[in-house]
């Protein structure tokens, strides 16, 4: 764990029974990141994001806020986070500044002044006099993050903010914890299966499937991980056994007229150094970036799953 | 955070709530019905006469505080009960099935603290829905049918074997410790529907859960079938509410009855206590 460490779990397990849905999962968010944390339905994202927040007790492992051990003082660490788990939840009968009344007593009281900077960092003022069940789902998730800001905390953690909302009111959502990040400096841990949404927030993500921990870091690292060099070439068959042999280059498919590589520690420039020198006629030398929805899917199954 | 701001939020949930205001208003209903039938009963009774708008020169029988005993006995049979135990079944899992208790549960919240404050409140809005429904039914039957001392006879009721009565100021006292005795009386069946709201996640079964049990060992424990073992009902227990109107108020019975009924209270609340605070949040 690094000083710069905010949210950190070790081996984090969760069993329901004899089912494991989270299966010794080690995550570790820094300050100031905006983190995502990816997987398909039922992979133990949520189960994962209750055991951080102590709403569900972790069958083995370690969850530390801001060095606190939630397992030993859950109610000091909870006072560092601020948190929308599974969709805002609220007193629909009250009005919105009633809810964050409740919420502002809860959490160990915030003045008159913070609720209404809350209401204005979403923009919600002028309609907190409002009862909540006249709230679109947008205005609902916007209450939600305000209630999540009252009490100052280090980190939030938003699950599936983007649920439920039309293009518009997700672009808003969108804007809002992009501010959140830049302008008041919070470390965001969103999970989301949007992944268009995270490509476009998160500068670190986590990938969970079926309660395992699948891949952990840059989003800019997994993008270029998962970068292909599509090679136009005459005789791509014989250029792909040529190619097959050196360390670093791995043939992924061959099709009419041009092959695919992954390469690891190899410059494109060198493979084409290569071939040249073998006389094999290369006519182009593309790289190709794979979309991390593919990356997911491959990293998931849901791939060989789609195809089916 | 102080246990008194948990009290505070949850009146604030609570005075808001529909399912109060649903309570009140079936109450209010209620006792007009019983003032229609006591009406239309005593009419019959004193061959036709209607009693309404008799004062104290009528005699005590039928007068606005035997209303209001009749009122408050009729409504402990069934309403009453109904009207707490779907507040008090409702508190965690009405809460947990709206998503709210995930919510609170993800800000530093003493668990216990927080289950305390809900069965306090709860036992509060008790205490004033039968205190407002007492003063209800006097100032209405004082206003409609008459007033003067509290006449007892044998019958349902169960107080007396000859007939008798408590003098008028007397009477009022007894109202005024009825609301205490009733409120800890009906906290045994908030007590199982809170229990039941811990261990389940729908208010509608806790809810219908609790006032299930009540209903059916009441009727069970008026058949004669079950005389041995209606001693160990809680409804047996329960009753005891209503012996602060025998003319000698006999508080040894009383102290057992509510000792009984403590009982149940504190057991209940320590287990649902140590469950909730064990207790994953999933919904």
């Amino acid at each position: 764990m690094s000083a710069e460490s905010l949210l950190v779990t070790e081996s984090l397990t969760k069993r329901f029974g004899g089912r494991c849905v989270v299966d010794g999962v080690s995550l570790e968010v820094n300050r100031g990141d905006v983190f995502g944390f990816l997987g398909p339905n039922g992979a133990g994202k949520s189960t994962t994001m209750r055991m951080i927040l102590g709403l569900v007790r972790a069958s083995s492992g370690t969850i530390r806020v801001a060095g606190i051990d939630v397992g030993r003082d859950r109610r000091a660490a909870l006072a560092k986070v601020g948190a929308v788990v599974e969709g805002p939840a609220f007193y629909d009968h009250l009005s919105g500044w009633e809810n964050l009344e409740i919420f502002t007593a809860l959490g160990g009281g915030a003045t008159r002044a913070r609720m209404e900077e809350a209401l204005e960092i979403v923009g919600l003022r002028g309609r907190e006099g409002d009862p909540v069940d006249v709230y679109s789902t947008g205005m609902r998730q916007r209450l939600g993050i305000a209630q999540a800001l009252l009490p100052h905390p280090e980190i939030i953690l938003l699950d599936e903010p983007g649920n439920g909302l039309d293009p518009r009111g997700s672009l808003e959502i969108r804007a809002l914890i992009r501010q959140l990040s830049t302008d008041h400096g919070l470390t965001i841990f969103l999970s989301s299966h949007l992944l268009h949404e995270v490509e476009q927030l998160c500068d670190r993500v986590a990938i969970l499937d079926r309660g395992h921990l699948l891949y952990q870091g840059s989003v800019a690292g997994l993008l270029t991980r998962a970068s292909y060099l599509r090679v136009v070439v005459e005789s791509p068959a014989a250029a792909g056994r040529f190619l097959e042999g050196f360390e670093g280059v791995q043939v992924l498919y061959e099709e009419t007229g041009s092959l695919t590589l992954r390469l690891s520690g190899v410059d494109p420039a060198w493979v084409n150094a290569r071939l040249v020198e073998k006389g094999f006629r290369v006519q182009e030398l593309r790289q190709v970036r794979e979309s991390l929805e593919n990356i997911f899917l491959r990293l998931t199954g849901g791939e060989r799953e789609a195809a089916a | 955070m102080g246990f008194s701001v948990l009290i505070r939020t949850e009146f604030l949930k609570l005075r808001r709530s529909r399912t109060v205001t649903v309570g009140v208003v079936s109450l209010l209903a209620f006792v007009l019905l019983v003032l229609w039938g006591f009406h239309s009963y005593a009419a019959q009774r004193l061959g036709g006469v209607s009693i309404f708008g008799t004062s104290s020169g009528e005699p005590g029988y039928f007068n606005g505080l035997l209303f209001a005993l009749y009122s408050l006995y009729f409504a402990f049979n069934f309403i009453m009960p109904v009207v707490i135990a779907v507040v008090a079944g409702a508190q965690i899992s009405g809460e947990a099935s709206a998503g709210t208790l995930r919510a609170i549960l993800s800000r530093p919240v003493d668990r216990t603290s927080l289950l305390l404050s809900k069965f306090a409140v709860t036992a509060m809005y008790a205490w004033m829905v039968i205190t407002g429904f007492v003063i209800f039914n006097l100032v209405l039957g004082f206003a409609l049918v008459g007033w003067g001392d509290l006449a007892l006879y044998p019958g349902p009721l169960g107080l007396v074997e000859e007939p008798g009565s408590i003098p008028l100021r007397d009477a009022l006292g007894r109202f005024a410790l009825a609301t205490l005795s009733g409120t800890w009386s009906l906290m045994t069946l908030a007590a199982i529907a809170f229990f039941l709201s811990v261990v389940t996640r729908s208010p509608v079964v806790s809810v219908t859960g609790a006032i299930l049990a009540y209903m059916v060992l009441t009727v069970v424990g008026r058949v004669e079938f079950f005389t041995e073992i209606k001693s160990h009902f809680f409804t047996t227990d329960m009753d005891f509410w209503r012996i602060v109107f025998k003319p000698e108020i006999p508080w040894r019975e009383i102290a057992y009855g509510a000792s009984r009924c403590g009982v149940y209270i504190f057991t209940l609340l320590l287990v649902s206590a140590v469950l909730f605070e064990r207790k994953d949040i999933t919904t």
